[in-house]
């Protein structure tokens, strides 16, 4: 009996140790799926560094990447049009196509901004006919997609459930922590905290209970309302959680260059707005902005827009950090 | 004991975390943003999804030549490529590419491929049939719209086809299993005319190898190498091709990227005959966002014959997005066999409808 259940124990250790292999397009997402999957994944992302996730090639060795792998991790919202399914197809791997249930868009956990509600037409320039792709910028849908692929994982390998649900709970309990302050989640309770934070009545209702915003809530309590530019329409998630109001883009569409015209214009929008700071993405020119800038008087600061773009942004509470701390110190 | 209560735990975290999945979205910490486009019908069938993928490439061009033969018209539309692909079944993907072309003056339509792909066989096989791109090379498999020139190099006209090798048949392709990218494909080709490979009709097929792997030196810097074997029917003896295809890209975040791209074919129409040997070399450089340089020199010598041609090509393209370019191409070609010439070509080409992902 000892000799059986000792097997059957050992069995179970074997069965529970099962890897997935998870390949992600972006770093954002491998980092989440990693802080969720801990040590029952290994996780990988094909873009890496300070790259614009709408402007990858479809390398092979992507291609061989995907084609070991258990799940792949995509943004969605045509986000990856442009690779996405050239590299699924070059994978040859039957479980990550598309319909299959390894292959995961994250952004079916999350919510949606600037969803077109008419006719798209590439007169509106790079627009993404779902709706704005940049979702993992509001912590909320990083909250949201931990959640999707926590659940996600235990499907397709039931027999690290429990351990998944343990990853995820520190996961959320970090990333409250981070966004409110530890105190103010013992005191209140994560949900109502995000309650109050998605409804627009955060900031009175922690002071009609006599608390004060602590954690990510509390350093940028002074960027609530204040005008910025931002060189892409990257930032609508983050504008939405930290409440800073993107005026208008360097990009006179998405995906096209700054014109001389379009730049006048905004220097004009920035002197009458009174725009501070100009938002802008790592892997785009600080030409334009800098122009606009010694214009208007008015900082550029380089957001990192996914983990690994900037030092310290090692994973994605980290990523907030510096954003948090960047916009703070410009607003 | 413990078993039931870590359980039981997972179960409420579980139930919990459904709950905050099916939530409704978050409501606005101010007001929405206004909608970038304008509403119109709130629905519509879904029937619409099924409708294949549609592209539609436009190639016009015109031309300045020091020569009668450097072409016969000035300006012209010189193509219009209609794309079409679909999912067929969750097992099958088709794709068509249809060109309304101009050549010799007349107007002609002509299925330049026309095949579809099983992807799902599993062990890293991918089965494709009917009119494809023959796996010679990497150049004459991509499509016109992604060249960094005009035309496809002499080395590819004088050998394979002015338009390739493009042929009726099977294609068998095995990824093999690993983190670096190895690639084996076999075909078995029947194509109507190519100079290399004649007679085909007589049942007897061109067979081709191509084996392609890949170096990812740096998260900018990569490189593909590719070789090519293939044999097939010239008239009443077989013909013997051979080749190598070499690709390196520089690709940064930000900052301007570059691309290397040579290819090398030996052609022996036969047993006794000569090989003739053709090859090219480019060097594609982003000089800004929008504005890119190419140099390229092109030698072929034509099988069976003693005619060669060779020459230089330099080109400049403006491509304010990916759906749109103007490109002004200087080439100097010299040959033994006709009028040396120079041509000066201005290209405007524009897409659209949802064309294939470019292939590295």
């Amino acid at each position: 009996m000892k000799k059986l259940l000792f097997l059957v124990v050992i069995g179970q250790a074997a069965f529970a140790s099962a890897n997935l292999k998870i390949v992600t397009t972006t770093a954002d997402l491998a980092s989440i799926a990693k802080l969720v999957g801990g040590k029952s994944v290994s996780v990988s992302s094909i873009i890496t560094g300070s790259r614009d996730a709408h402007r990858i090639e479809a390398k092979p060795s992507f291609m061989s990447r995907v084609a070991g792998a258990d799940v792949f991790i995509a943004v969605g919202l045509d986000l990856e049009v442009g690779y996405e399914r050239a590299i699924l197809d070059g994978a040859r791997n039957g479980k990550v196509m598309l319909g299959q249930p390894g292959h995961i868009y994250a952004a079916d956990y999350a919510y949606i901004l600037d969803k077109p509600t008419g006719s798209v037409t590439r007169a509106h320039g790079d627009i993404h006919p779902g709706g704005n792709p940049h979702v993992l910028l509001d912590p909320y849908n990083g909250r949201r997609i931990g959640i999707g692929l926590a659940r996600k994982f235990q499907q397709l390998d039931r027999a690290n459930a429990a351990s998944y649900e343990t990853n995820l709970k520190a996961f959320l309990d970090r990333l409250d922590s981070a966004m409110f302050g530890a105190a103010q989640v013992d005191k209140f309770g994560s949900e109502s905290l995000w309650q109050w934070h998605n409804a627009g009545n955060f900031k009175a209702t922690m002071a009609s209970k006599g608390s004060t915003p602590g954690g990510w809530s509390g350093r940028v309590g002074d960027v609530v309302g204040k005008p910025v530019f931002s060189y892409h329409r990257s930032f609508p998630y983050l504008a939405r959680r930290f409440g800073f109001r993107v005026m208008d883009e360097l990009e006179p569409k998405p995906g096209l260059e700054p014109t001389p015209g379009h730049l006048a214009t905004l220097i004009r929008t920035g002197q009458e707005q009174g725009v501070k700071a100009i938002f802008q993405e790592p892997f785009f020119s600080t030409k334009s902005a800098n122009l606009v800038a010694s214009r208007i008087g008015a900082k550029v600061v380089v957001l990192p827009q996914s983990v690994g773009q900037a030092p310290g942004a090692d994973d994605y509470i980290k990523l907030f950090d510096v954003i948090v701390q960047r916009m703070a110190e410009a607003l | 004991m413990p078993f039931t209560l870590s359980s039981s735990l997972a179960a409420g975290a579980f139930a919990a975390a459904q709950q905050l999945i099916v939530q409704d979205p978050p409501a606005p910490v101010e007001e929405p943003p206004t909608p970038t486009v304008q509403a119109e019908a709130p629905t519509r069938s879904r029937l619409s999804d099924f409708n294949p993928q549609i592209s539609l490439v436009s190639d016009f061009r015109s031309r300045f030549a020091n020569s009668q033969e450097g072409g016969e018209k000035l300006s012209e539309l010189k193509e219009l490529e209609l794309g079409l692909a679909a999912d067929v079944d969750p097992f099958l993907r088709a794709e068509a590419y249809i060109a309304f072309a101009r050549e010799d003056g007349e107007n002609i339509v002509e299925v330049e491929e026309a095949f579809a792909t099983y992807s799902r066989l599993g062990r890293g096989l991918t089965a494709k049939f009917g009119k494809i791109a023959g796996a010679v090379g990497r150049v004459q498999r991509n499509h016109a719209d992604q060249q960094n020139w005009l035309d496809y190099p002499y080395a590819i006209q004088d050998i394979l086809g002015e338009e390739g090798l493009k042929a009726p048949g099977a294609s068998l392709s095995y990824l093999l299993p690993g983190d670096r990218f190895h690639e084996f494909t076999l075909e078995a080709l029947v194509p109507d005319e190519s100079p290399i490979f004649m007679g085909s009709d007589n049942g007897k097929p061109v067979v081709i190898g191509h084996y392609r792997t890949f170096f990812d030196f740096s998260e900018d810097l990569s490189a593909q190498l590719g070789a090519t074997y293939a044999q097939g029917p010239n008239e009443s003896t077989r013909s013997t091709l051979y080749g190598l295809d070499y690709t390196m890209k520089f690709q940064p975040g930000s900052g301007n990227a570059w691309t290397f791209e040579a290819e090398a074919l030996w052609a022996k129409p036969g047993s006794g005959a000569e090989t003739a040997f053709g090859m090219f070399a480019a060097g594609t450089v982003q000089l800004s966002k929008t504005l890119f340089g190419t140099v390229k020199w092109d030698q072929s010598e034509i099988p069976g014959t003693d005619s060669w041609r060779r020459g230089w090509t330099v080109g400049l393209t403006l491509r304010p997005t990916e759906f749109h370019h103007w490109r002004l191409q200087f080439q100097d070609m010299q040959t033994n066999f006709g009028e040396s010439r120079r041509t000066l070509d201005l290209q405007f080409q524009w897409m659209i409808g949802a064309h294939p992902a470019h292939k590295y």
